[in-house]
């Protein structure tokens, strides 16, 4: 009884909680080993490897599984939730993490390009935006969870 | 200690009248989620008018019977 009180998030967190900590959790996951495999890489080679089809589809893959499988569990676990739209709190917790979102990948993509101008490097002009966009993907969601805890705004 | 939004409200009191409503039935009377709820009670957040509007009437009560602006939290 008391572990399924726990246990229970029902009450604690709201459905949009819950899939941002999927989403968080997956993109912090699948974006570590991804850069692991490069940074591997690379130091095996002792240069910066070429940006790799079929690893960055395996992770995306990967990241896909690991979403949907963890909103369909949230899902089952609380249906009425998943049902309803979310609220005006909520949507104005996503607009404000959006635009905190929307700067980290403007500055990394406009760092990527003009790292590209000086250094002429594709390679790393790839892995700056690809890392920018999974930074500022991953600023979004936990951004969310913390004003989901305070919602000060 | 967390900062307090300036609008104050006796929501827990008036749920507690009206048959000790839970916060998830009236945020379902409502529109919004039971964390919503709380965060308005405990004044993290301040909803809409509208929301404010939704509230009074499920207590059946003017608006200004459920929010009021608080000068000393300015």
């Amino acid at each position: 009884m008391a572990m399924s009180k726990i246990f229970n998030m029902e009450n604690i967190m709201s459905f949009q909680e819950k899939s941002a900590w999927i989403m968080a959790l997956a993109l912090i996951v699948t974006t570590g080993m991804c850069s692991w495999s490069v940074y591997e890489a690379s130091v095996a080679a002792g240069e910066l490897v070429s940006p790799n089809l079929s690893m960055i589809s395996s992770y995306t893959l990967m990241l896909v599984v690991i979403v949907v499988v963890g909103q369909i569990v949230i899902s089952i676990r609380s249906p009425k939730q998943a049902a309803t739209p979310a609220d005006e709190r909520e949507i104005a917790i996503e607009r404000r993490s959006g635009y905190t979102s929307g700067w980290v990948i403007g500055i990394g993509v406009v760092s990527a390009l003009l790292n590209y101008l000086h250094w002429n490097d594709g390679d790393l002009l790839f892995y700056m935006v690809l890392g920018s966009t999974a930074l500022s993907a991953i600023v979004d969601y936990v951004y969310r969870i913390v004003l989901h805890r305070s919602a000060l705004f | 200690m967390a900062k307090l939004l300036p609008i104050s409200n006796c929501i827990k009191t008036l749920r507690e009248r009206n048959g000790e409503m839970t916060q998830s039935q009236l945020g379902e009377a409502v529109g919004v989620t039971r964390q919503t709820v709380a965060a308005i009670e405990q004044r993290r957040y301040s909803p809409s008018l509208e929301t404010a509007f939704r509230i009074a009437r499920e207590f059946k009560v003017s608006i200004n019977d459920v929010f009021e602006w608080d000068e000393s939290s300015v």
